[in-house]
């Protein structure tokens, strides 16, 4: 490990860091921190490595059974899959023209609307879940994925994050853009969205997460095992069972590979999220 | 492209394309790795006056415990689609002549209604999915 | 020149919003203040009273309010404290950030199966819950305040130091204060994250867990069951009263921190 200074251009961008500490504590503190970083780093990776470990102690049969022979789990993660990436990508769509209207129309009532987004953002789902089984049954979705994906496009996390980051865009590039072209949609399209795509990403990102990881809403909006989301059949699995642990394995390795691939993209959007 | 974003891009559409390819090519991959299989049912015999049961000698065999098996076809409903399974099954045996074994109707055991496998190739092993054909 | 119709734009999400979220939650005031699904009659407060009786409800309201009083603030502490430690590295090690938040995209299952098999004979379930709360959600909460500790003007810090104030004056006067904002915003997410911690709980105890451990959700859920659409109308429109309470003092809090520092 290299402290002195300018060797890695570490310290050129940052340089009121390095006044932090002085002198022989510097180590010390130094040491402490990396031993503290190594050993939250395990409490929090621990969970994953049991998984993989468990998964493949038996070799590659269980993922065999996985895939062929017991396709429970895989149907499950086909669900999944669906469910989630349908919810995402239809509440991105829908958001970033809400977003727009958020963060760039003034119109009477914005900001009413906008802390309505806000309020129930933030209400533990328990609240919205018995009307949203009335409202499932009344059209119908009951036991069908759509009654998952539905209200899945319309949950407020993606508005508001997105308008968030949309705040950001600076008008003039707007108004230079509506000289070219009337259409706001066109404007949307070719000068906002490459703006904001890391935003999007994000948004994409955490709403695909937050829909593959539910576990509430398909209980009581769902009824047929075979509809099921894997998140609820890996509920009943057992410690002895390594097909389990193989299709947890499955199961976490899409949001951790979307999350991998988009890592850059995500940080920047919490930012902004935090940005409150 | 950094390493890094090309190499979690791959897996994520491998494991997108083996999702895919499983669910809906799942029938056909069963099909293709599950061995075909000859089975029947079995016959009526009049012997001494009792009425037995006779399957081929072929479709004997014997467990690793010394007792005498059959395979047993039923239909499996793990699968989306139509699926056999065979299932070991214990046979009293009374008598074998000309190739053909008798035994009589016992719980638990077959009987006449049940498809039994009578010829195969690769080694069967209990609850794996097989192909029956006439 | 904006044009009007840009409105139109919000149609889309306003509509789903509302026939989603809003309206289902109009409705059920209407469950909340009427006696039952076949007399309709409108019987006031009633209902609420009912329910403040009812010992389930007291027990769970009691222990959703212990939990989130107890997690939220050690969580916090030891976020903010690993945050600090840690601020000097962030930088070096890009997959620190990432694997903070490694925890939050696990999905509860796999946590409360591993849980489960390996730990839940240890230790009892409200600290159960305690720990697995710190494991989602601090690491998250410590990505947060890395991203404020490391955007934060370190020209105050070089003044105070100059000033002789010692490392610890330096970080409670100078680095705390700055990073106000941020630290209210992980208070507000973290009380609404230690609601959610719901999930795990009913992954690992059921519909019916001890007495330490029935929560609010629970009370919820199991009137779900039964259907009886005025406990939980009332009962969730409380907890959104309550919730929407806490958010709003927080947040005017915040604000009135804000303007006084500065």
């Amino acid at each position: 490990m290299v402290r002195s200074e300018g060797r890695r251009g570490f310290f050129e961008k940052k340089p009121g860091k390095k006044l932090y500490k002085r002198g022989k504590e510097k180590n010390l503190l130094d040491a402490a921190a990396s031993v503290l970083l190594v050993l939250f780093a395990l409490f929090i990776v621990s969970p994953v490595i049991v998984v993989a470990v468990r998964a493949f102690s038996e070799g590659t049969k269980p993922f065999v059974d996985f895939y062929v022979w017991k396709p429970v789990y895989l149907r499950g993660l086909a669900n999944s899959l669906v469910i989630s990436l349908s919810a995402s990508l239809g509440t991105v769509l829908v958001s970033v023209l809400a977003a727009y209207v958020f963060a760039k129309v003034k119109f009477r009532g914005r900001s009413v609307i906008f802390y309505l987004y806000i309020i129930v953002m933030m209400m533990p789902f328990q609240v919205t879940l018995l009307p949203q089984y009335i409202v499932s049954r009344r059209f119908e979705l009951y036991d069908s994925p759509g009654a998952m994906i539905l209200p899945g496009i319309f949950v407020p996390f993606a508005a508001f994050l997105l308008t968030q980051v949309m705040k950001s865009v600076p008008d003039e590039l707007i108004e230079a853009a509506r000289l070219d072209t009337g259409s706001t949609l066109r404007i949307i399209w070719h000068i906002i969205v490459p703006t904001i795509r890391p935003g999007i990403i994000c948004a994409w990102v955490l709403s695909f997460t937050e829909q593959w990881n539910a576990v509430a809403e398909p209980i009581i909006l769902m009824e047929t095992r075979e509809k099921y989301p894997l998140a609820i059949l890996l509920n009943e699995i057992q410690p002895g069972d390594i097909l389990g642990f193989a299709a947890t394995l499955m199961f976490f390795l899409a949001p951790l590979l979307l999350f991998s691939f988009f890592e850059d993209e995500v940080m920047e959007g919490l930012g902004d999220y935090g940005l409150k | 492209m950094k390493i890094k974003r090309i190499v979690t891009i791959t897996f994520f559409l491998l494991f997108l394309a083996s999702v895919a390819v499983f669910v809906f090519f799942g029938p056909q991959i069963r099909a293709a790795l599950s061995p075909e299989v000859t089975y029947d049912y079995p016959n009526f015999a009049e012997a001494g006056g009792r009425m037995l049961n006779v399957l081929p000698s072929s479709a004997v065999w014997t467990g690793e415990d010394g007792g005498t098996y059959v395979w047993k076809i039923s239909r499996s409903d793990e699968f989306p689609e139509p699926a056999f399974v065979v299932n070991a099954c214990p046979l009293a045996i009374e008598k074998e002549k000309d190739g053909k074994v008798y035994f009589g109707f016992s719980y638990g055991s077959i009987d006449s209604s049940d498809a039994v496998a009578v010829g195969w190739d690769t080694d069967l092993k209990e609850g794996m999915c097989v192909r029956p054909e006439r | 020149m904006k044009k009007k119709t840009d409105l139109l734009l919000l149609l889309p999400s306003l509509a789903g919003f509302l026939a989603f979220f809003i309206v289902p939650f109009v409705y059920s005031f209407y469950y909340a203040f009427t006696e039952n699904a076949f007399t309709k009659k409108f019987v006031w407060f009633d209902n609420f009273g009912r329910l403040f009786e009812n010992e389930y409800f007291k027990l769970a309201m009691k222990n959703t309010g212990e939990f989130t009083l107890l997690a939220v603030p050690l969580t916090m502490a030891i976020s903010l404290a690993l945050a600090l430690l840690l601020v000097r590295f962030a930088r070096r090690l890009p997959f620190v950030k990432s694997a903070l938040f490694l925890p939050v995209i696990l999905p509860s299952a796999t946590i409360v199966m591993l849980w489960n098999a390996y730990i839940s004979d240890f230790v009892p379930p409200f600290n159960s819950l305690l720990l697995i709360f710190l494991w989602k959600y601090g690491g998250l909460n410590v990505m947060l305040m890395l991203t404020a500790l490391s955007g934060m003007d370190k020209s105050m810090l070089e003044a105070a130091r100059i000033d002789g104030a010692n490392a610890f004056q330096q970080t409670v006067r100078v680095t705390v204060p700055n990073i106000a904002p941020t630290l209210f915003f992980t208070f507000i997410l973290s009380v609404v994250n230690s609601l959610k911690i719901f999930r795990e709980s009913y992954l690992l105890y059921g519909n019916y867990p001890d007495e330490g451990v029935y929560m609010l959700q629970n009370f919820l859920n199991n009137h779900f069951a039964k259907l009886n659409y005025q406990y939980i109308s009332t009962a969730a429109i409380f907890f959104a009263v309550i919730v929407y309470t806490v958010v709003a003092v927080v947040f005017v809090a915040e604000k009135k921190w804000s303007e006084s520092i500065w």
